[in-house]
């Protein structure tokens, strides 16, 4: 049974969504805003349930059949012109993919497939089969490669493409929102503990403000708010103008915005409200 | 078909038990698979799901003296000392019948008549420890707003006016757009007769009739 862990708060819905994954041992699809702990859930799921993890980064180059096995054609050729006894035997140059050595384990591991939606939008279909049986068939060696244990297997997506409905039907999905105020406050406390609870609630406040902006092109997330507090804890000056709400500008933004209009949007808008005054 | 087996069969398992916001949870990651969908989710469980909690399908059928030995189990000593000085709880349903027939008006406040907030024995939200809760049809702690009522994937719904994000995703799909689906055929597609029986069953929580709180 899957639950938040010391260093990752899950909400609710995604500890239900784990578990019945992990019942019906099928694939979970988790979408989410990025930064909002996609791939960290399944390192802490490996660390909760104490199973080996594989991580597979699908980048957009990358082909179904690599998660499989990739055939070593060109080694081969090479040992058979220098006269190696290994060219005999075919299995020698068949190098296992991630789905395989998952396939393998005796106890049951974690399967992370990271950014599916990077790869070709027929990349889904071709995994099909193996999302459902478990199981391969290897055409240089014709053997069947079956899953000693189902995998519990973790896909994450960014929302780019559209996945293929054959492919939606045989996953779960999740759709990890993101964190409220009082779940951020919770996040905060697991990265950085000594916080001063002023400065917590201030820098929250501007927050969740910057992100209600109507127009700017990319919210800052997560991830974002926990560097930018880092920062904020190690320089005591941008400390105190935050707190002090001297200036309109927010100190150290650059570690929230990371585009040039959100950035003149932001100056924009400080400005406006300073001639209000 | 398939999505309804695999929701059956999580049911089966127990993954989650007489709980509507943990089914409308599993039922969600069993069902919808994109965040586009989320809305027209959370409108169809509205509709379909209206006023369920208010089932009280054990009216009836349970035996009265069954009902109240529970319910003075549950009593500790003291709350039952207390009750015997108001005569027992035969008295106080009596005395219950005859205070809401004088009573003419919602009342709040105040110990004698049956309101909300006060230290009367009837009544509700307020505290006497041989209370009897009238008016109030559930828990007080559960949340009184329901996750499906607040609506809070309405941005993402496909129908919805474009803003910025959602003309981002549609420039970048590949496939049309598919036609807007009115709630009640989704409704007729996702579910069926089988998990209604199951869902009703699962959704009358036993909730105390009485409550000494």
């Amino acid at each position: 049974m899957f639950k938040s862990t010391q260093n990752y708060i899950a909400s609710n819905d995604l500890t239900l969504a784990v578990n019945a994954a992990i019942a019906l041992e099928k694939p979970l699809l988790i979408k989410g805003e990025p930064g909002t702990g996609k791939t960290q859930l399944a390192e802490e799921l490996a660390r909760s349930l104490n199973c080996k993890l594989y991580q597979w980064h699908i980048k957009s180059t990358t082909k179904a059949q690599q998660g499989l096995y990739e055939y070593d054609a060109v080694s081969r050729l090479r040992d058979s012109q220098l006269g190696d006894a290994r060219v005999h035997d075919i299995g020698n140059y068949i190098v296992k993919g991630k789905l395989w050595q998952a396939f393998e384990e005796e106890q049951r591991p974690i399967l992370l497939i990271d950014e599916i939606d990077k790869a070709d939008i027929e990349f889904p279909n071709d995994l099909l089969q193996e999302l459902d049986k478990m199981e391969f068939y290897v055409y240089e060696t014709q053997q069947v490669i079956k899953a000693k244990q189902r995998p519990i297997i973790i896909i994450t997506s960014n929302n780019e493409k559209e996945l293929p409905d054959a492919f939606l039907r045989r996953c779960f999905f999740h759709y990890i929102k993101f964190p409220t105020k009082a779940e951020m406050e919770k996040i905060i406390d697991v990265h950085h503990p000594d916080v001063k609870q002023t400065l917590l609630t201030q820098a929250l406040d501007v927050f969740f403000d910057l992100r209600e902006v109507n127009g700017i092109k990319k919210k800052p997330s997560t991830s974002e708010l926990i560097d930018w507090l880092k920062l904020l804890i190690s320089d005591d000056i941008s400390q105190q103008a935050l707190l002090d709400k001297q200036s309109d500008i927010i100190p150290l933004f650059g570690a929230l915005l990371k585009n040039e209009q959100d950035v003149s949007l932001i100056e924009k808008l400080a400005f406006m409200s300073r001639r209000n005054r | 078909m398939r999505e309804l087996l695999d929701l059956i069969a999580l049911l089966k398992k127990g993954v989650v038990f007489a709980d509507v916001e943990e089914f409308y949870n599993l039922a969600k990651i069993v069902m919808v698979k994109d965040e586009i969908y989320y809305d027209k989710y959370d409108n169809a469980f509205a509709e379909y799901f209206q006023g369920i909690e208010h089932i009280d399908i054990f009216d009836k059928l349970l035996p009265e003296d069954w009902l109240r030995k529970e319910f003075e189990k549950h009593l500790s000593q003291e709350e039952k000392d207390q009750l015997k000085a108001l005569g027992g709880l035969e008295e106080l349903m009596k005395t219950l019948k005859e205070r809401l027939e004088e009573q003419k008006k919602r009342h709040a406040g105040g110990n004698k008549w049956v309101g909300t907030g006060g230290t009367s024995p009837f009544g509700a939200y307020g505290y006497n420890p041989e209370g009897i809760r009238v008016g109030q049809d559930k828990n007080r702690n559960n949340s009184a707003v329901k996750v499906w009522d607040k609506r809070e994937f309405k941005n993402f719904d496909q129908d919805r006016e474009l803003g910025t994000r959602n003309i981002k995703l549609t420039s970048k799909s590949y496939v049309n757009l598919p036609a807007q689906v009115p709630v009640k055929s989704l409704i007729s597609i996702r579910l069926s007769a089988q998990p209604r029986k199951m869902a009703a069953y699962l959704m009358c929580t036993w909730s105390q009739s009485v409550t000494t709180r």
